[in-house]
């Protein structure tokens, strides 16, 4: 798992993550994620090179979300995979946190 | 083809993420279709994990036992010496579930039990054994 990209989309920093959202993959990302939530901007997670999501992976992404609501800001969630879209559904997270199938319509909603 | 392979690992996570690593290898190598592939990685580590994190009342090293069949369906057995734990009663309301809701470990087996086709228990000579068919 790595963080690929962050662009600053001027209303959010969008944040490609690629690989894994295992336990390993967790372990590699979360200290730099910690310093993406921050940030003084609404953060898109463009989850479309996502191929496998756990519950520590779901307990990354919630805790980030809460962290930043805090302050007023939002996390939402883009193109997962199928797979990974019903882990999501599964788990209830996405009547906590927006999942959008497209960033274009995350965009839209931020 | 080898249909059958049986793993032993620590209880550790190095080990676990090793055996992961094992098995995805094993699964692609067979191009198991994307979703089944998905629903065997979740289910062992998410069992694993719980076993690693809360299983024991000890802090000795203890092994963990992990078959995989190909045989058909794709069957999964995971033995371990922790204390008894049958996930299948670990109450959780697939409906209402939000996370906050979740109890310690609860999410990954609802998660777990949501996405593979069936999951049993039994404990045997102090061994908890699961059985999970996907």
């Amino acid at each position: 798992m790595i963080i690929k990209s962050t662009v600053d989309a001027g209303n959010c920093l969008q944040v490609k993550l690629s690989g894994s959202l295992d336990l390993a993959g967790v372990e590699a990302v979360e200290m730099d994620f910690a310093a993406l939530l921050a940030g003084e901007q609404h953060l898109l997670i463009d989850l479309a090179e996502v191929d496998f999501i756990a519950s520590m992976g779901i307990r990354m992404l919630l805790s980030g979300a809460k962290q930043l609501n805090r302050r007023d800001l939002k996390l939402v969630l883009a193109a997962p995979n199928e797979c990974v879209k019903e882990a999501l559904k599964i788990t209830n997270i996405n009547s906590i946190i927006p999942v959008f199938d497209t960033i274009d319509q995350a965009e839209t909603a931020l | 083809m080898n249909n059958h392979f049986d793993f032993t690992i620590g209880n550790s996570f190095d080990e676990l993420s090793t055996l992961c690593k094992q098995l995805h290898g094993l699964l692609e190598e067979r191009h198991i279709p994307s979703k089944k592939c998905y629903v065997v990685m979740l289910a062992l580590e998410e069992m694993i994990t719980n076993t690693i994190k809360y299983g024991y009342d000890d802090n000795n090293a203890h092994q963990i036992k992990v078959i995989i069949d190909f045989a058909g369906a794709i069957k999964l057995t995971i033995e371990d010496d922790g204390h008894q734990f049958d996930p299948l009663q670990s109450s959780l309301d697939a409906q209402s579930a939000t996370i906050e809701e979740c109890q310690i470990g609860g999410m990954g087996i609802h998660l777990t039990k949501s996405m593979v086709n069936s999951m049993s228990y039994r404990r045997n000579n102090d061994l908890n054994i699961l059985t999970i068919l996907v």
